[in-house]
């Protein structure tokens, strides 16, 4: 795995939305290297190189993470608590990109760490607007941590 | 009857005082008028005695002494009838009479012994002595005598009455006496009688009416002493608390309360004593040891310095009322139990359709956004090589997946609103309107519609969720009456059986009353959808907003003529008097 192409983790389940996020990125040319896990286990083992990602350079991490929240065994919010919590994955954003509007969560996620929070929108234009827009700030507006 | 005996004794005492006054009053006259009779017998025949005396002396004649008196005393009559004057002198053993005045003419009397049952004051006199005494004459009559002896010669005097003709005068008054006390008395007795007997009969009526009604009452009853000490109890009383009358009087009345209740006694008393009536419930204890509840009617009788001087309880046993009330008590509790039970099953069930709505909105959301996602990219991605059908196709595809995103939000608002907890704040609803205007101006740009707005009130209320069910009545407003050239939408407030109620009114398309009652049902529409879109969640939610307000919404119209809308709000408070006048008329394209 190229370790400096890497940009984006993406943390879904649906490989429907999925496919919708990497078309939407892909055809703005945001993000050459996108990284999709299905679940929240995944996520971990991919961010510590852990099991099926053992080979994988601790050093290499993504400069976004695209985080669900409704994920299978271990949930969005528990993989932003693990993220945020260690010292090596800290400053990596995390924007959670869920259809959850629900108070809780979005509380939880800030307190948590979480750099951003965004609801799907339905509509698949300002869906497509959104994910463009959210790739755009991060990847290249913004000024990633020095050691990513 | 001892009242009567004592009446008779009564009348034997006033009888008997006259008569012992009038007994007292002759005696006591009797007694002195007989005593100087005694006197002056006994002076007037010392008197005679002396001038006999010097009638012998002058003549040295007893011979002519004697005429001499014998024409004196002719000459004289006495006049008591039966007072006398008596001369006679001794010889040998015998009492010769010389003369006596009542005689005509001389002596009548024949001689008597000296020593005799008869004559006893001349026997006196002729053995010398001088005095008075009551005793039997010559002629064996029993007299009041005075008697003296004659000096020198062997005569005495005797001058006497009889002791009948003294004491007649006095018999006399005596019998008048009795006679005049007995007929008074007895007039008296006679009018008293007359008088009392109907009042006593009709006491003794009455008593006995009372005595009936005391002993046959269904109530106890009682009589307390201003101790608080039973003075009276009527057989219901002993009947109820089991003790015999004995067994009752004169003990204090707190004696028969239940422990459980001798404070409530103790306070009651102290009522009583204050001149207080009222009536209680109170246990009492039996002589067996049984409570009961009674109900107790107390009434103090108070004298004239306001002490206590009785008290009367009626006493009736409400046991069965308690027991009777204590079911209701528990009916209503278990009632009220169940009530809260259906409540919160009901709640809970309300709360998980809510939730399930919410779940199902949510997540249905996820595949219509693949819907549109990939049918927009098939358009995007293989647009030239479809043909105008399936171009065509995917139009409706995206016009579908656009109305069912709609219905989707709609869906979870009409969630969101049912689950939200109320956050009251006071608010204008004048300024909720305002907002809602601002928001409308896109949808109402390039139509003429007047809006009249009234004076709102201020209220208590969560302003989100109030300005939301705004919203959706005024923009239904300005879909419906969209066919207007101009669409005339009124909001104000209006009292609607004495309860103030906002209403919307519009000159839109309407509705018939015979579908009002769907008016407000979830997914219940009343226009075709190519007529006027929606989803036919937004009067639901409106509908859900009042009622969790603890208001009412509902609406009148007529087909093609427009429709109000009214809501209430549970606690609505009137405008501030200075915004009574609609506030503004806002005409043109908003």
């Amino acid at each position: 795995m190229d370790h400096q192409a890497l940009e984006i983790l993406l943390v879904e389940d649906d490989p429907a939305d999925a496919e919708l996020v990497v078309h939407a990125l892909r055809k703005s040319h945001l993000a050459n290297q996108i990284e999709l896990v299905r679940d929240g286990e995944e996520a971990l083992d991919f961010l510590f190189c852990r099991n099926q990602f053992a080979q994988r350079s601790p050093q290499s991490l993504p400069r976004l993470v695209l985080l669900d929240l409704k994920l299978p065994k271990v949930d969005g919010i528990e993989v932003l608590a693990k993220v945020k919590s260690d010292a090596r994955t800290r400053n990596v954003p995390v924007v959670i990109l869920t259809s959850s509007k629900e108070e809780k969560d979005r509380l939880n996620g800030y307190q948590l760490g979480a750099n951003s929070y965004i609801q799907k929108p339905v509509d698949f234009d300002k869906f497509r607007e959104t994910v463009q827009q959210l790739g755009l700030y991060w990847l290249v507006v913004n000024e990633p941590p020095p050691n990513l | 009857m001892k009242r009567r005996k004592d009446l008779y004794l009564l009348l034997l005492i006033l009888t008997l005082i006259p008569l012992l006054v009038v007994g007292v009053a002759l005696y006591v006259s009797y007694q002195a008028a007989f005593a100087q009779q005694v006197a002056r017998m006994e002076e007037s025949a010392t008197r005679q005695a002396h001038i006999i005396e010097a009638l012998i002396e002058k003549t040295q004649s007893p011979a002519l002494a004697q005429e001499v008196l014998l024409t004196a005393h002719s000459r004289f009559r006495e006049q008591a009838v039966s007072r006398e004057m008596v001369v006679a002198r001794r010889e040998g053993d015998r009492i010769h009479f010389i003369f006596n005045t009542l005689a005509s003419g001389g002596i009548k009397a024949e001689p008597i012994p000296i020593e005799g049952p008869r004559g006893i004051p001349m026997q006196r006199a002729l053995r010398g002595e001088q005095g008075s005494m009551v005793s039997l004459d010559y002629g064996g009559v029993m007299v009041v005598a005075g008697y003296a002896p004659v000096p020198g010669v062997n005569w005495g005097v005797v001058v006497k009455i009889d002791l009948a003709e003294l004491q007649a005068p006095y018999r006399k008054a005596a019998i008048l006496a009795v006679s005049l006390t007995f007929a008074l008395v007895l007039l008296g007795a006679l009018m008293f009688f007359r008088t009392t007997d109907p009042l006593l009969r009709r006491l003794e009526e009455s008593e006995a009416r009372f005595r009936g009604i005391v002993e046959t009452a269904q109530e106890g009853i009682w009589l307390l002493d201003p101790q608080g000490r039973l003075q009276f109890v009527n057989p219901q009383m002993t009947r109820l608390l089991g003790c015999s009358e004995g067994e009752l009087l004169g003990r204090p009345w707190t004696d028969l309360v239940s422990p459980q209740d001798q404070q409530v006694a103790e306070r009651a008393w102290e009522r009583r004593k204050r001149g207080v009536s009222e009536q209680y419930d109170i246990r009492l204890r039996r002589k067996d040891g049984s409570d009961f509840w009674a109900l107790l009617v107390a009434t103090p009788i108070l004298d004239r310095n306001a002490q206590l001087r009785r008290s009367v309880g009626l006493v009736t046993d409400v046991s069965e009322r308690k027991k009777a009330e204590e079911q209701i008590r528990q009916m209503n509790e278990e009632l009220e139990r169940r009530v809260q039970e259906r409540t919160a099953e009901l709640a809970a069930a309300n709360k998980e359709l809510e939730a399930f709505t919410y779940a199902v909105a949510h997540d249905l959301r996820a595949p219509l956004r693949h819907i549109q996602g990939f049918s927009n990219l098939v358009r995007e991605e293989f647009g030239p090589q479809l043909n105008p059908t399936a171009h065509g196709y995917l139009q409706r595809i995206c016009e579908g997946t656009t109305r069912m995103g709609i219905l989707l939000e709609d869906l979870l608002t009409l969630s969101r609103v049912g689950r939200q907890e109320l956050r009251l704040q006071a608010c204008g609803l004048n300024s909720l309107v305002q907002e809602v205007l601002d928001e409308l101006r896109a949808e109402t740009k390039g139509r003429h519609i007047e809006w009249k707005i009234g004076a709102l009130p201020f209220l208590d209320c969560d302003p989100g969720l109030m300005k939301q069910a705004i919203a959706n009545l005024l923009s239904n407003a300005v879909k419906f009456t969209r066919p207007r050239d101009t669409a005339l939408i009124e909001i104000g407030q209006v009292a609607v059986n004495g309860e103030p109620a906002v209403y919307v009114r519009d000159n839109g398309v309407g509705f018939s009353m015979k579908y009002a009652d769907k008016l407000f049902g979830v997914f219940q529409r009343l226009h075709r959808q190519e007529d006027f879109d929606g989803t036919g969640v937004g009067l639901a939610t409106v509908q859900r907003i009042i009622q969790k307000h603890g208001g009412r919404v509902w609406a009148t119209a007529e087909l093609d003529k427009g429709a109000t809308f009214f809501f209430t709000v549970g606690t609505l408070a009137a405008p501030e008097p200075a915004a009574q006048e609609p506030q503004a008329v806002l005409t043109g394209g908003m």
